[in-house]
């Protein structure tokens, strides 16, 4: 009977929880894909057409301008492998470019005590993980049409883009107060963005890094993130050990970012 | 029963070099920065059902004590209480995102104001009837006029009966429609029994909606009593304000013993008396103004009499008369110990609420000479009961037509 009466008990708070958050957040992420498209002619087709453009570029630059010399399916592969590197952390830098302005936007929103502010830049985050699954849905069919054996491993995929978006929204917490203090936090931003990119194993392999340079790759959660998206999206394996890893940076940076994000909020109001 | 309760609120803002200064004293814990105090020591109650107005002059902390009521910024002291529902609106036409339409918006705002998606459909009709924007519901929120955003958000704020709204300077904005569709809609909120906490510079909107009012002066309560008592006080303080402002002279107390006063002839002494009790009186009880002056023989045989005039606070000269406009033979008497002086006497004093002061002065009467004159003498305030408004109560009568 204890037993029951605390599930119950968390069971309710569970609901409560979803309550409190779920509505709120289910808005505020409608309303930033209809914003972002809002004034298109093409509207919600661009969450298709933008990774479909980005496939088609990789194509030309590696397939045609670089290829030349190379075996033309090895390039296919290299253009696949690039992708399911490229997708998570576009999406990444996506949400966290509109995270770290978030609360400078939704500056009426903070202003009601009963809506819960985490939510403001949770939705940034969110919502860029449409165009993310839609280029990941891409990879998959261009994975198959390649010969790549389909496995059972894919059907984790949905576990890897939560831990994801839980690292996204770790960060997202911290650079949305962050922004409210430093106002330059915007332009930096977008440089350190670049050099995570270059930083990470993307566009080369992680042998290649320099023995004396391999702790870079230890205390970067985009490296796990990329490998457990390559080993179930084109190396027919499971998302092991770095799933783990995963695990452990998404729980560290979620609860670091919401705890620097509720300590920040009330002084960084005072500069909106 | 209270609906919301502050007890010494203040809200102090650090003045940093730059923001970032603020963060680096969160988490290094040391200062980087000057205080200075927005709002200092409010305590206050609101009754359920019961309406506070704020007023104080432009940068006195209205705007800063209504966000901390409405919970949007964090007191630095005190704290508040609020119980049920409550709506605020601080910054109308703010939150609404340009490039998605009126209806999109008004979904968003239920949602912000923490409605589920049941009650939002519920409610969303009603929101668009009373904002009367029809068709322009379905274009972009960038195509509206100021009037139009602030239309939308005063609908979307007032769409589900809180139980205490807070309002920040709105009713002054809009049309006059429109501005009247709000006033009536307050009011109906109020009958309804929700509260109202309101700031507005229209003390005339504060004082039909408010019962009780808080006068902030300088970040700090000067005065929190019924409406009218309140913006009495204020429009006394205002008045004597803009006159400052304007270079106006000021009238000042004059101290009889320490006045220095031409040779001959002159004012000794001027005082009040009949209904007024240390300065204080009420419209239509008798006021008495004493005054005394020191007379030569020459000056007496060629004639004297006494002029006063009247003036409010702000400059206003509200009347002025002479004895020898009410064609008096003299003007001033004989007195025990050798002075003159006369008794001027308003039975039924017909000024309304205001600070008020005496100009008196002696003058020869058979040249435009003046022998004295005292500026500011014998300072009084007025007070009236009821609602009437202007300097003077000027008799009168309503009639059918």
């Amino acid at each position: 009977m204890v037993t029951t009466r605390t599930n119950a008990g968390a069971f309710d708070r569970g609901l409560a929880l979803a309550h409190r958050y779920g509505y709120p957040l289910r808005a505020l992420v409608r309303r930033e894909i209809k914003k972002r498209y809002a004034a298109t002619m093409l509207g919600l087709g661009w969450t298709v057409l933008q990774p479909l453009a980005l496939i088609a570029v990789y194509f030309f630059v590696f397939g045609i301008v670089r290829g030349s010399g190379s075996e033309p399916a090895e390039t296919r592969r290299f253009i696949l492998h690039l992708l399911s590197g490229m997708l998570p952390y576009l999406a990444i830098a996506d949400a966290l470019r509109g995270a770290t302005m978030s609360l400078r936007e939704d500056r009426a929103v903070l202003e009601r005590p009963e809506f819960p502010a985490e939510v403001v830049p949770a939705a940034r985050v969110l919502s860029t993980t449409v165009a993310e699954m839609v280029g990941l849905a891409l990879l998959f069919v261009l994975a198959c049409s390649q010969g790549i054996p389909v496995n059972a491993w894919v059907l984790a995929m949905p576990l890897l883009v939560a831990m994801r978006i839980l690292i996204t929204c770790g960060l997202a917490w911290m650079l949305s107060t962050l922004g409210l203090f430093l106002p330059d936090l915007a332009e930096v931003l977008s440089f350190l963005l670049t050099l995570w990119l270059f930083l990470t194993p993307i566009f080369y392999n992680a042998e290649s890094v320099p023995g004396g340079l391999q702790w870079m790759l230890a205390i970067n959660p985009l490296h796990p993130l990329v490998g457990a998206y390559r080993g179930v999206l084109l190396e027919n394996r499971a998302p092991f050990p770095e799933f783990v890893f995963l695990i452990a940076w998404a729980a560290a940076l979620s609860s670091a970012g919401l705890w620097f994000f509720r300590k920040t909020l009330d002084r960084g109001k005072d500069f909106l | 029963m209270i609906s919301m309760r502050a007890e010494g609120l203040g809200k102090a803002y650090r003045l940093y070099r730059r923001p970032s200064d603020s963060l680096k004293e969160l988490l290094l814990n040391r200062t980087y920065s000057e205080t200075f105090w927005a709002l200092r020591d409010v305590t206050l109650e609101v009754a359920m059902g019961g309406s506070l107005g704020i007023v104080g002059d432009n940068g006195a902390g209205k705007s800063t004590l209504v966000k901390l009521l409405a919970g949007a910024i964090a007191p630095s002291t005190g704290r508040v209480e609020r119980s049920g529902r409550v709506t605020a609106i601080l910054s109308l036409g703010a939150g609404f995102h340009a490039d998605l339409s009126g209806s999109e918006n008004i979904r968003i705002g239920c949602a912000v104001l923490g409605m589920s998606p049941a009650e939002t459909a519920a409610t969303a009709p009603a929101i668009a009837d009373f904002s009367e924007l029809g068709p322009f519901l379905e274009r972009p929120v960038r195509t509206y006029s100021a009037g139009m955003k602030l239309r939308l958000g005063f609908s979307v704020a007032t769409a589900v009966a809180p139980d205490v709204l807070v309002l920040d300077e709105h009713l002054s904005v809009g049309d006059q429609h429109f501005r009247f569709k709000c006033k009536r809609r307050i009011m109906a909120l109020r009958e309804a029994g929700c509260s109202i906490v309101m700031c507005s510079h229209d003390l005339h909107s504060l004082g039909e909606i408010c019962d009780r009012a808080l006068w902030l002066r300088d970040g700090t309560p000067a005065m929190l009593a019924a409406t009218e008592d309140v913006l009495k006080e204020y429009q006394d303080h205002v008045r004597a304000r803009d006159t400052a402002k304007a270079g106006a002279i000021r009238p000042v107390a004059v101290n009889p013993e320490t006045r220095e006063h031409p040779a001959d002839n002159f004012l000794l002494n001027v005082s009040l008396g009949g209904d007024c009790r240390d300065g204080q009186i009420a419209t239509g009880g008798t006021l008495e103004l004493r005054i005394e002056a020191q007379l030569s023989e020459a000056a007496r045989s060629s004639g004297v009499h006494v002029g006063i005039m009247i003036s409010r606070n702000d400059a206003v000269s509200c009347y002025g008369v002479s004895t020898k406009m009410d064609d008096l033979p003299t003007g001033l008497h004989p007195l025990e110990g050798g002075t003159y002086g006369v008794a001027f006497i308003i039975d039924q004093l017909p000024l309304l609420s205001g600070q008020y002061s005496f100009t008196v002065a002696l003058m020869d009467d058979r040249s435009p000479h003046l022998y004295d004159r005292w500026s500011g003498a014998a300072p009084f305030a007025v007070r009236h009961s009821g609602g009437e408004v202007g300097v003077t109560r000027v008799p009168h009568r309503w009639a059918r037509i």
